[in-house]
């Protein structure tokens, strides 16, 4: 009688994190601001703007548009005329305005479905900015964000922030089993028997798999938002160098013909890449001062400070654990091959 | 022996596109076609080689498998 349970939940999570994962829309943002004007003080200029997922023809009836400038956010000045072209393109007339502490301007669209759109530093200016007092006008707006349930939209991400539920939880899985191995590891040193040495390695080799997979949707991802299939930073650099460990892993099993003597030496050398992996991909790249790319390291702001908000974390989760079941199952199968093998080797 | 051989392959395949500083022209389109459908592109593709790779683990598992189920109906 076989507790099977945990593969049925995975089952379950990773059906959920893709359904939800590829199916929940992106909110509503602003892609792009065009102006037609040089000089914003000197007569009223039209701007342009185009939209992700927005319903600006839609909700024609609820849009309003105001622009602040950057030294002085709290200075309104709404649009004078609002043209609606299609859901996703839009036109406003400013009256003319004059910089008051910035040359940069921020512009803000609202409307009842998409919520409150902002894209910083949209408009510049070439007038000499003054200083002075301004009238601002009060839009009224009732809800901050989209109506419905949508993932946050993020510039040079927009839909590829999805990824999160694939790339991220590959790392997680790969650093599951790689921790498991670890403890399979020290209980083998403490009683030199050889099922927790079958247990590990069948961990690793898991493990190895789940990394190449996490390596390869990494330099996609990177492809797609840095430009670049590969970059030369702590994070990335990290990840290849503990990989290459654990292929060393690999090579040191290889070349040790006895049983024990090869379980115990890969068991130690498991223990140590262990040790550096933590290092590499988990302390090096946060240290104050070293310059990364990736996500949640160097200065960036993380994915789990900014960008995993409310929306984003219960999908997440359900990703991470479902991944994680998913890489369990795999060694499972593994373990039991292996098992068997042994067993038909030995009648 | 084998399958250490695959993933060295198959990582030095990876560590391949570390080499292209040069200026390709069908890079570019690359570039732009991933970013295609708002980077949607880059979502499917990245499920595409997770389910890919998952799919090859199964197909290796199911030899082994049919490796054994051959050795038991022999004996």
């Amino acid at each position: 009688m076989r507790s099977n349970w945990w593969k049925y939940l995975s089952i379950l999570l990773l059906g959920i994190t893709f359904y939800a994962g590829l199916s929940v829309p992106l909110a509503p943002g602003l892609i792009s601001v065009k102006t037609n004007a040089v000089r914003t003080s000197e007569a009223p200029f039209k701007v342009s703007v185009l939209g992700y997922n927005t319903s600006f023809k839609k909700q024609s009836g609820t849009m309003k548009a105001w622009i602040t400038n950057a030294g002085n956010p709290d200075v309104k000045t709404c649009a004078s005329s609002i043209q609606t072209i299609d859901d996703t393109h839009a036109e406003f007339k400013f009256p003319p305005t004059a910089p008051i502490g910035d040359p940069l301007f921020n512009l803000h669209v609202y409307n009842e479905a998409d919520g409150h759109l902002f894209m910083e530093n949209a408009i510049v200016t070439q007038d000499t900015v003054k200083g002075g007092i301004v009238q601002s006008c009060q839009p009224a707006v009732k809800n901050e964000k989209e109506t419905y349930f949508a993932f946050p939209f993020r510039h040079i991400l927009y839909e590829s922030i999805r990824n999160l539920f694939l790339h991220v939880p590959m790392w997680f899985t790969m650093i599951a089993l790689l921790a498991f191995a670890v403890y399979n590891n020290i209980r083998f040193l403490r009683g030199f028997d050889l099922n927790f040495d079958q247990r590990s390695h069948e961990a690793v080799m898991t493990a190895l798999a789940f990394g190449v997979l996490g390596l390869l949707t990494g330099s996609v991802w990177a492809r797609a938002t840095w430009g670049a299939w590969w970059v030369d930073d702590v994070k990335l650099n990290g990840t290849a160098i503990t990989l290459l460990a654990y292929l060393a892993y690999m090579v040191l099993r290889n070349a040790i013909e006895d049983e024990q003597k090869r379980a115990r030496v890969s068991a130690i050398y498991s223990i140590f890449a262990f040790v550096m992996m933590l290092v590499l991909i988990g302390i090096l790249p946060r240290l104050q001062g070293t310059d990364s790319l990736h996500p949640g390291n160097g200065g960036n702001p993380a994915f789990s400070s900014y960008d995993l908000d409310n929306r984003l974390r219960p999908i997440f989760y359900s990703a991470v654990f479902g991944w994680i079941l998913l890489g369990f199952w795999i060694y499972n199968i593994r373990l039991r091959i292996r098992k068997i093998r042994e067993q038909l080797d030995n009648n | 022996m084998k399958s250490m051989k695959n993933i060295l392959i198959l990582l030095l395949t990876v560590f391949s596109f570390a080499l292209n500083a040069q200026n390709n022209s069908l890079d570019e389109k690359a570039f732009q076609s991933l970013r295609g459908h708002g980077s949607m592109n880059a979502v499917i593709i990245v499920a595409g080689i997770i389910l890919t790779g998952i799919f090859i683990t199964l197909f290796r598992l199911e030899r082994k498998v049919g490796a054994i189920e051959k050795e038991l109906n022999k004996k």
